[in-house]
């Protein structure tokens, strides 16, 4: 009985490994085909765009992207901007989830209902007046603007108010004892306590700053403060037709690069973020 | 070194009263064990007394001075907590030097303090370890240590040895005690463990429903529970009740009718118990043995082999089951019926509301 039993888990763990197999390799092809694409030539593009194999082989699709003298700006915008959106968002969501965890103050409740409602608005409904208001405070076109629409993470919030939930308050207690100020308490034990939270939320922060596009399509007009996203497409919108399909592939693996390396380093952080986000 | 003063004290949570007007004084330098099982509200008296918890009712003093508006850490009290609340992230040196830190002491004093501390507990080879690289024991010594080299007024231990093995606990037991001495320090102990209490406490206090039952010293209150409850609570295995109703009272001499037509004699206060007045007869297990002459049948259940001593679980008439505790290691067998006798110990004597009416001198002649 036992035996057969076993059989079946085994074949039933061979299924679910053939359909895993597949699946990835679904969702690899486009990958593979962009990267082929993006090291042919036009030429040979021009003829046909099928197989996996870049032959003829040539890098001028990526030197022609790095000639171009806006990129190296446009890399520095998107730094700027997901560096500084990370570090604030990290701010901002430790200190409240901190605040929403183990601070009493009055209307507590209402303003957690408040920042939990944030989730449920699409940020297309807010465009139009966050737009307007950063016209009229004079900001577009600068890294400030691309930044702080994006500042408040209700997510954030809730990511760490629940992560510093989950630490025995007795280390709280402990410390407090131990003549430690509320801001020494945070500071010295719960944010060491939470590095783990903070680098996911910090991974996903930089992720989503590095692939946003909207918001930074629309507030930064002048070509100097395009991001890396919006810069490139922009070069697809404008010499997609005389360049060739060589030239976007590369723009785009080019756009990915930095988000691929990233998720290369910290992937056991972006795993263990996904499944704590799911698990709580 | 300070003493600590409970004035009437009482909590509340919104509209459920937790702590019932307790008072209480700890003495400089006494061990006071605050024992009861779970939810009698031990743990939350603790608290009130390191400011953890806010006193809703009376006063708590510590060194003579009321400090129930006085933050925690301005209280003069360190405390140990059950889940050790040793910050992960810091080393054994950092842990303990953490409230040090923040009270602005001299590096050089700090590092003597520590160094003294890690002494006393044989924590020095530990103390660039952080406290995931150490045994729940090692643990447990580090979060003493932390409480150690603050030198406050007073120790506070909430279930300090909960988390421990068997074994591990009887050892930190002794330690703690070999502590008290050598610190010398006004220490208060939260457990349910009455073996904890009973050989760690100068005195003892047992707690109920946020109420004191009894206060007093571990044999005192063994000897002299003033109650049901305390008598069951205390001694390991707990004392055998058997209920009777009072057929003779003259003076302080009663005789009881237990089931199956046995009298027994005992010894009360004078006019506590009347002619068939209802009573519970307690006995210690090392009170009752197994001897041909034996008053009580006992039909044996379980025999317990312990090495030293061997317990005898016996069901008697009334259908109460009743452990012996022998010395002699010719047990009788499981599903016999035993004689059962008691010896010449105290018989302790409750009135129908579980009070006490033993007579003190309470020994039967």
């Amino acid at each position: 009985m036992n035996a057969t039993r076993s059989g079946w888990a085994l074949w039933g763990d061979r299924l679910l490994l053939a359909i895993t197999v597949l699946v990835a390799i679904l969702w690899f092809l486009p990958v593979l085909w962009v990267v082929t694409m993006s090291l042919k030539p036009n030429s040979e593009l021009m003829r046909s765009t099928w197989g996996f194999i870049p032959y003829p082989f040539t890098l001028q699709n990526y030197a022609d992207l790095v000639r171009l003298a806006t990129v190296p700006r446009w890399l520095t915008n998107s730094l700027i901007v997901a560096v500084g959106m990370t570090i604030l968002v990290l701010v901002v969501s430790s200190l409240a989830g901190y605040a929403f965890a183990r601070l009493q103050f009055p209307f507590k409740r209402t303003i957690f209902v408040l920042m939990i409602a944030g989730l449920m608005i699409p940020e297309q409904a807010v465009f139009l007046p966050l737009h307007q208001m950063f016209a009229d405070w004079g900001i577009h076109n600068t890294h400030a603007a691309l930044m702080l629409p994006r500042v408040a993470v209700p997510i954030g919030v809730f990511l760490m108010m629940q992560f510093f939930r989950a630490v025995p308050r007795e280390l709280e207690e402990a410390a407090e004892l131990d003549h430690a100020s509320r801001f020494t308490i945070f500071w010295k034990i719960m944010l060491p306590l939470s590095v783990p939270a903070l680098t996911t939320l910090g991974l996903f922060t930089f992720i989503h700053a590095w692939n946003d596009f909207l918001w930074p399509l629309v507030s930064a007009t002048n070509a100097n403060m395009y991001t890396v996203t919006v810069g490139l497409a922009s070069i697809q919108g404008n010499f997609a037709q005389t360049q060739g399909l060589g030239s976007i592939m590369a723009s785009a693996v080019f756009a990915s690069l930095p988000i691929v390396l990233l998720f290369l380093i910290f992937q056991r952080f972006i795993v263990a973020g996904v499944a704590m986000s799911a698990g709580k | 070194m300070a003493e600590v003063t409970l004035h009437g004290v009482s909590k509340a949570y919104g509209g459920t009263q937790v702590i019932h007007d307790v008072s209480l004084e700890v003495a400089q330098g006494e061990f006071v064990v605050f024992v009861g099982p779970s939810g009698c509200g031990k743990s939350t008296l603790l608290r009130m007394i390191a400011g953890l918890e806010e006193v809703t009712g009376g006063d708590v003093l510590i060194g003579g001075q009321r400090v129930n508006d006085t933050a925690a850490r301005d209280r003069g009290v360190a405390m140990v907590f059950q889940n050790y609340a040793l910050y992960p992230h810091m080393s054994v040196r950092d842990n303990m030097a953490f409230g040090l830190r923040n009270m602005g002491t001299a590096r050089a004093d700090i590092d003597r303090r520590i160094a003294k501390a890690a002494g006393i507990l044989q924590l020095e080879p530990y103390l660039d370890r952080k406290p995931r690289a150490m045994s729940g024991g090692q643990r447990q010594r580090v979060a003493i240590g932390r409480a150690i080299v603050r030198e406050p007024e007073v120790f506070l231990f909430d279930e300090p040895l909960s988390n421990l093995d068997a074994a591990l606990r009887v050892q930190m037991r002794t330690e703690i005690a070999k502590l008290h001495h050598a610190l010398g320090a006004t220490m208060i102990y939260v457990t349910h463990d009455q073996t904890e209490a009973m050989t760690m406490a100068d005195r003892i206090v047992v707690l109920r429903a946020g109420r004191i039952e009894q206060v007093g010293a571990p044999l005192e209150l063994y000897e002299r529970p003033a109650n049901l409850f305390v008598a069951g609570f205390l001694g390991s295995p707990k004392m055998n009740f058997l209920r009777g109703r009072v057929a003779v009272a003259q003076g302080s001499d009663i005789g009881i009718d237990l089931a199956g037509g046995v009298r027994l004699p005992a010894r009360v206060r004078p006019g506590s118990v009347r002619q068939g007045d209802e009573v519970t007869l307690g006995l210690r297990p090392e009170n009752l043995g197994v001897a041909p002459d034996g008053e009580l049948r006992g039909h044996v259940d379980v025999v317990e082999q312990l090495g030293s001593v061997q317990l005898v679980y016996a069901t008697v008439p009334d259908g109460t089951t009743v452990v012996a505790e022998l010395r002699d290691r010719r047990a009788p067998a499981v599903g016999s019926e035993v004689p059962l006798v008691i010896g010449p110990g105290i018989r302790h004597v409750f009135d129908a509301d579980g009070a006490a009416v033993t007579l003190p001198e309470g020994d039967l002649p």
